[in-house]
Order: C-alpha cells, then structure tokens, then sequence
C-alpha cells in the first residue's frame, strides 16, 4: 500500500513534505525574492553605469558571490 | 600528550590547512586572471554579457526550486591521504578545497567565480576573487570546529540542515550578480 502510494506521488511529482495546493505558495515565495534582487539589481547596475566605477562594481559583487558561495558550500551534506 | 600541546597541534594545522587553501584560490585566480588578459576585452564583454542572460536565467530557476544540473568532478579526497601524516594532509585537502572545481559543487553561484576571474582578465583581480573563496572555504573548518568546542553544538549538522536556505540566498546572489552585469554590460 506504501510503495503504491510512493508511486502515486511519483508520477504526481508531488513532494511527500507537500501538496499541490501548496505550489502557488512556493511560487509566491520565489516571486517575493526574485522581484527586490532584479528591482536591486537594476538599480545598482544603473548608479554604477553612471559612475566611473561600473567594473569595480561588478567586481565588488564577485567577490561577495566568492564569498557566499563559500559559506554555501560548507552546507553540502 | 599535554593538553595544551595537542591544541596547538591542532591549532597549527587547521593555519596550514586555511593558508594552503587561500593560496590554491590565490593561485588559480591568478591563473585565470592571466589567461583571460590574453583575451580581446570586446570578447571578454561580450562573454560576459551572454553569461550575465544565463546567470539571470539559471538563479530565476533555482529560486522556483528547479535544480539546474551542474557540471562537474565531484571528487572525493583520497583516503590514502590521512597516511601521510597530518600536516601533509591538511594541505593537500586545503589545496583541493581552496580549489573546488574538483571536489563537489552544490551552487550553480560557484561558476561565477573562476569564470569572473577569467574574465576581468587582471591576474590581480582574480588572485582577489577566487582567493577569497579559498580563505572562507578554509576558514569555515576551523569555524566550525572551535564553535563545536566552546558551545558543545553540532554546527555541522546545522549548517547541512540549512541547505535549502543557503541555496535560496546563492540564487538570490546570482540573479543579483546576472543583473547588475547585464545592465552595466548595456543590454
């Protein structure tokens, strides 16, 4: 009955933890963080194209990836 | 073994296993930063500004919980390394680590940065980026261990549980990253 179930999910490709009611949620979720990081983006990508210091920017922004990224990492089972 | 000797021991080699790893970061920054100056500038931007599109893409679809299959080694460290005495081994695992294009990559934010350092195409610029992802990596262990002694707390097992949150944030970094490059780039 388990292994039914399993498979029912399966071919569902719905999550144990979730649900399908639970999907516009999620995608609520992604949308509340992707619109203030391209709205920030955009923002800063405008001052920096107005300043002398564009490359510096992106450069800035790099370093700041290298460094996150590295924390990330660290949360690798 | 006296106490105290056994936490400078350890202490000595959680250094070397940090440094070596801060220079493995330093070194292949360096590398990186001198082979992309070889390049035409026009090219690098124009590869720039096309990644920028992708990394745009790619974080946008890691934030609505799609994994985008990354391309790598996915390396273990051999375990013939633990016979050649500890301080051996810290370096040779910091090296790897500090490099981290062989070991396990779990970000699709980690291409940023030797490709970033490719592209500046300033031996300098890039000794910069990818060093500091060598020093953190390697200063994380180190972290991690002394936070474990003095407050008696699993961190490791903490920080894994948080892997769907550190994912949220590379992503969001990603994006961030793809979309100042693209307006900076003029697209």
């Amino acid at each position: 009955m388990l292994r039914l179930l399993q498979a029912y999910r399966r071919d569902l490709h719905v999550s144990k933890a979730g649900c399908i009611g639970k999907l516009p949620g999620r995608t609520t979720t992604a949308l509340k963080v992707l619109a203030p990081a391209v709205g920030l983006g955009t923002l800063v990508g405008l001052v920096a194209r107005s300043s002398a210091g564009a490359g510096w920017a992106v450069f800035a922004l790099l370093v700041l990836s290298a460094v996150v990224v590295a924390i990330a990492q660290q949360t690798l089972p | 073994m006296h106490r105290n000797q056994a936490g400078r021991s350890w202490t000595s080699k959680a250094v070397v296993y940090t440094l070596s790893s801060a220079f493995a970061g330093i070194a292949a920054g360096t590398a990186l930063g001198a082979l992309g100056g070889l390049v035409p500038l026009d090219f690098r931007l124009a590869v720039g500004s096309v990644l920028a599109v992708v990394a745009i893409v790619a974080g946008s679809f890691e934030l609505f919980g799609y994994r985008v299959p990354l391309p790598q080694l996915d390396c273990e460290t051999p375990q013939r390394w633990v016979h050649k005495g500890p301080f051996l081994w810290a370096i040779q695992n910091g090296l790897v680590l500090g490099f981290g294009a062989t070991s396990r990559i779990g970000f699709a934010l980690w291409y940023a940065v030797p490709v970033g350092a490719l592209l500046f195409g300033s031996p300098m610029l890039g000794a910069v980026a990818y060093g500091a992802y060598g020093l953190v990596r390697g200063l994380a262990a180190p972290a991690i261990l002394l936070v474990r002694m003095r407050s008696k707390t699993d961190v490791s097992y903490w920080l894994v549980m948080n892997n769907k949150r550190a994912r949220v944030w590379t992503a969001r970094q990603l994006l961030f990253l793809g979309v100042v490059t693209a307006v900076v780039a003029g697209l």
